[in-house]
């Protein structure tokens, strides 16, 4: 064999092998960079989800206020406002699940005309308000309960304006104060000993630097009885187009008093309607910018109890739980501060591309 | 064999595959080490979230009410409450004719790694008539 047959082969055999390792390994190095491109891709399709959620009034426009009529197009914005991240207090109702017209995760899904993406909506006050009691003296006719209240961002203060009401049976008293700079307050009220059963404390929180971002909190205590019973014991509430639904869980149930508490205002329910297990009372809308605290109070044959509902009622969370989920690597998540019912609040928005 | 080893027929050949080689090889080596795409959609969603903040502000008028106002105080704190947690800003006011009017930082902390810088027009619903032009800067905590 000619010297230069064997150089050629031997030439020829390099390079196939060289082209070999190329191919193999071009893969390996581009990976990462389709990758990217290719989460980028998804990250905005969702994004824009996000977005057309937060913009879009959904079909029919009063899907919220109806609770009747369940949306073909989801979206949560209100109807006729022409400011941007304006959410309907209605619809955002809507997903609270412990509203009897709640809408479905499904129904999410459907009327998004979506089957590939999972979802999960929060909505919260823009920050905590927490209840503590600190102190219960008995002082022979009445009893005097001293509470610390706080208003915080994930643990740094929030100096806010205070307003505090007391119901118990047909006992009401209020109380208006300011956190310090450590975003604490101390509140106290006086209940007479004639009355006995759960009362409940509302607080409603305005940030002294901006009267919308509001948040509120209720604590509800025993006064002369043995416990507390869990919310919703008594009476499941669902709140909708500024009338409560109010349904009696056992028979023989007295309603005393239906009040509306928001940060500035008060008011008794109007009654609308009274069926045999079901109450329906009419609420106003207040000017102001808070969220409203509706809080019946009522008796059984032996004690007296105070249940409440928040409108709109937040927080509240639909959808999958992704921080059960193992993989959280491709769940992406978009903020957002919305307004609804004339308050700030927060709204997460997180989602995963599935199939 | 002898003539094997002396014949340097075909050397230009082997002298070609090596220079291949070493073109393919420099060719991966580069490659390998550019640097990693930059996250251009997590800024843009930042910068999204810092224009939406300010919108919200500006929806009643309370942003060029504070600005007017020089309650650079209620301004810083405003933002810290309405951003989400983990993000750092620093708010620059500049009046019609590009001077800063903020005398203190607007900031909740020290600027780090990927800054986005969003823009904004704001213009003050008082009676007298005042623009301002906001240079908002933003990066998440790492």
């Amino acid at each position: 064999m000619p010297t230069a047959s064997v150089d050629t082969f031997f030439a020829c055999s390099l390079l196939v092998i060289l082209a070999v390792l190329a191919m193999a390994s071009l893969p390996k190095v581009l990976y990462p960079y389709i990758e990217i491109v290719d989460d980028q891709s998804t990250e905005e399709q969702l994004q824009q989800l996000a977005q057309y959620i937060m913009f879009n009034i959904g079909e029919p426009a009063n899907w919220g206020s109806n609770p009747h009529i369940f949306p073909n197009d989801f979206g949560l914005a209100a109807e006729g406002i022409t400011e941007s991240y304006f959410l309907d207090a209605d619809k955002v109702t809507r997903m609270n699940g412990e509203n009897s017209y709640a809408i479905t995760y499904a129904q999410i899904l459907d009327a998004l005309n979506t089957d590939n993406v999972a979802l999960q909506i929060r909505v919260q006050p823009l920050f905590e308000t927490s209840i503590e009691l600190l102190s219960a003296d008995d002082e022979g006719d009445k009893t005097n309960y001293n509470f610390e209240v706080t208003t915080q961002k994930s643990g740094a203060p929030v100096t806010a304006n205070l307003s505090c009401y007391l119901a118990i049976a047909d006992h009401l008293d209020s109380s208006f104060c300011l956190t310090n700079s450590n975003g604490k307050a101390n509140v106290t009220f006086a209940l007479p000993n004639s009355l006995n059963g759960t009362a409940c404390l509302v607080v409603l929180a305005q940030a002294t630097v901006n009267p919308k971002i509001a948040s509120f909190n209720v604590y509800s205590f025993n006064h002369n009885a043995q416990s507390v019973k869990e919310e919703g014991t008594f009476l499941t509430l669902n709140p909708l187009n500024h009338m409560l639904n109010a349904s009696l869980n056992y028979p023989n149930l007295q309603i005393q008093k239906a009040y509306a508490f928001s940060h500035g205002y008060w008011a008794d329910l109007t009654l609308f309607s009274n069926k045999t297990q079901t109450i329906d009372y009419s609420f106003p809308q207040f000017v102001d910018e808070s969220a409203t605290i509706l809080l019946l109070t009522g008796s059984n044959s032996t004690q007296s109890f105070a249940e409440w509902v928040a409108y709109p009622q937040i927080p509240l969370s639909i959808g999958v739980n992704f921080d059960a989920s193992t993989s959280k690597a491709d769940v992406f998540s978009f903020t957002y501060v919305v307004t609804v019912n004339y308050a700030l609040c927060e709204i997460h928005v997180r989602c995963r591309k599935v199939g | 064999m002898v003539d094997v080893l002396r014949d340097s027929k075909g050397q230009v050949r082997v002298a070609e595959a090596f220079l291949s080689a070493i073109i393919i090889f420099s060719a991966l080596t580069i490659c390998s080490t550019m640097s990693m795409p930059t996250e251009n959609n997590d800024q843009e969603i930042l910068a999204v979230q810092g224009m939406q903040v300010l919108i919200q502000l500006d929806n009643d008028g309370t942003l060029g009410q504070l600005i007017s106002q020089n309650n650079w105080t209620f301004l810083t704190e405003s933002l810290r409450l309405l951003l989400p947690v983990g993000i750092v800003y620093n708010l620059t006011v500049y009046d019609e004719s590009l001077q800063q009017i903020n005398s203190v930082p607007i900031s909740n902390g020290k600027l780090s790694g990927n800054i986005v810088a969003v823009e904004y027009l704001c213009v003050s619903q008082d009676s007298i008539y005042n623009c301002y032009v906001l240079h908002l800067q933003l990066s998440k905590v790492k």
